[in-house]
């Protein structure tokens, strides 16, 4: 399972934003959606699974923590579009504003 | 609701192989569950399983008592319910005429919910592990 799909699920993205406020046990995350602890735990299993997340033990606890770093690729395979978007909006701009300058 | 639940078992096969598929983390597996335990006293380890709906549990345990080949105790939660407390999971073994038996104690503080899936699964478990010690006794 490559990160495309890690992140393709909304309550694994949400499961993201909430541990990157702030690192959470299971226990915690839990309330904020509407699933059993063994769903939630499964979706933290795929993002561990992709680097997304990283667990830490203590005591009886087990607490999760956000690692964006793998984000980066994903970020930077949608830059090169934000590029060719902005291309094409400064030419229909160029369009746009050509028949003022006649 | 506090809870105690009991249940014994003969199996056919000799004290150490019964003691081996209790300790042992490949037959633990194919038994109980999936799990990352190793004989060391006071090591967490984790057991996993399917929840049943679509997600996937995983119990905190400790081995906080270990007498091979005669008997161990586990502190046992879920992960999420940590709040709730530990169950306590006490697995005795000993030589009988007919093999070895096998008992095995769990008690705690839970909703009846959780204590009847308790109850429903260790005999169900026990079952599974009749399979595994005599699997290995003939291979």
């Amino acid at each position: 399972m490559d990160i495309y799909h890690a992140i393709a699920d909304g309550n694994r993205r949400r499961l993201i934003e909430l541990l990157s406020a702030q690192d959470r046990s299971v226990q915690d995350l839990t309330p904020h959606f509407d699933m059993t602890v063994g769903a939630v735990s499964q979706h933290l299993r795929i993002l561990r699974a992709n680097g997304l997340v990283t667990r830490r033990k203590e005591g009886r606890y087990r607490i999760y923590s956000a690692r964006p770093e793998p984000l980066k690729d994903v970020h930077e395979w949608t830059e090169q579009y934000r590029q060719f978007w902005e291309t094409r909006l400064d030419r229909l701009g160029d369009y746009l504003a050509g028949p003022d300058e006649v | 609701m506090k809870f105690e639940l009991s249940f014994e078992r003969v199996y056919p096969q000799p004290h150490d192989a019964v003691w081996r598929a209790l300790t042992d983390p490949t037959a633990l597996g194919e038994w109980l569950m999936e799990t990352d335990f190793a004989p060391e006293i006071g090591r967490q380890f984790e057991m996993w399983c399917d929840d049943g709906v679509g997600g996937r549990d995983t119990y905190v345990c400790t081995l906080l008592e270990y007498e091979p080949p005669n008997r161990m105790l586990w502190s046992w939660v879920l992960d999420g319910q940590q709040s709730q407390g530990d169950t306590y999971v006490e697995f005795k073994v000993e030589p009988v005429p007919q093999g070895t038996k096998v008992s095995i104690t769990h008690k705690g503080d839970r909703d009846r919910q959780t204590v009847d899936k308790f109850e429903g699964g260790w005999p169900h478990k026990m079952d599974q592990l009749g399979l595994i010690v005599s699997k290995a006794a003939s291979s």
